[in-house]
């Protein structure tokens, strides 16, 4: 848990890879904290995240239940704790206007829900110009927990988290960065 | 054995007693296989009108149709 005691990070996807995409995740002082490497072709997604280019530790795994991606839900787990942290689940119907997903816990209860920031700047996103930047807001009782703000860039997808310090109880910050390594793999997927 | 919410079937929960990881048999994929029958149903019925007309057209709209359904699978 040492390496995610920070409220910010960031998560940079690296556009130019032919098959699959490569994401790393830096803390607050820049250093990389995790790294991944999606492979393509795989019917199921299974994405492994490891402590860093190497590749020898293996951190998390964000696992699909389902084939179909549409309201698929991701299990994170531990691997060094071998243990499931909790859920992502797109929420697949809503997603075609506006991207949302559920935070869940271990045992598939809700704990917090992630919209896209503003109903008109979605709808402007995919029926005008997908080089807007996205931003998400995760929410609980009307409180935003975390934050997930893409830089504009067009060549290289880079997303700013911002974890407000007293949500760390309520979510786990390993949680939160699968859901942003999950928001740049499935969602810049789907656009 | 222990029992999980219906919803994770396919995927993973932690158990109570040893508290790893275990995988929940079963899972969401008949929606798949529905999708892909369903292609395969269109691409075989379109290629049969083709190969009617003849052979070669027949060819290359199984061959586009498999492509397109190959992509479609990668894709989901």
């Amino acid at each position: 848990m040492d390496d995610f005691s920070d409220n910010q990070y960031m998560i940079r996807r690296k556009i130019l890879t032919i098959f699959g995409a490569k994401f790393h995740v830096y803390n607050n002082i820049g250093e990389l904290i995790l790294f991944s490497k999606q492979k393509a072709f795989k019917l199921k997604e299974d994405i492994r995240v490891f402590a860093d280019e190497s590749m020898s530790t293996e951190r998390l795994v964000i696992k699909a239940r389902q084939i179909v991606d549409f309201s698929a839900a991701y299990d994170i787990v531990d691997q060094a704790e071998n243990r499931k942290i909790g859920t992502l689940r797109r929420k697949g119907w809503k997603s075609i206007v506006r991207d949302s997903w559920e935070f869940l816990s271990e045992d598939d209860q809700p704990i917090a829900m992630l919209t896209e920031d503003s109903m008109l700047l979605s709808l402007l996103r995919r029926f005008l110009c997908n080089l807007i930047p996205q931003t998400y807001h995760v929410m609980q009782n009307g409180k935003t927990l975390i934050t997930y703000k893409q830089n504009f860039n067009p060549f290289v997808l880079k997303i700013r988290v911002s974890i407000d310090p007293e949500s760390r109880d309520i979510i786990d910050p390993r949680l939160v960065l699968a859901g942003g390594i999950l928001l740049a793999a499935i969602e810049g997927r789907q656009k | 054995m222990f029992q999980v919410p219906r919803s994770m079937k396919g995927g993973i929960a932690n158990c109570p007693r040893c508290r790893k990881i275990v995988s929940v048999p079963g899972g969401p994929e008949g929606l798949f296989y529905v999708l892909l029958f369903l292609g395969i149903a269109v691409v075989a019925g379109i290629s049969a009108l083709f190969f009617a007309v003849s052979t070669k057209a027949g060819i290359i709209a199984l061959t586009i149709g498999c492509i397109v359904i190959l992509i479609c699978v990668i894709a989901s």
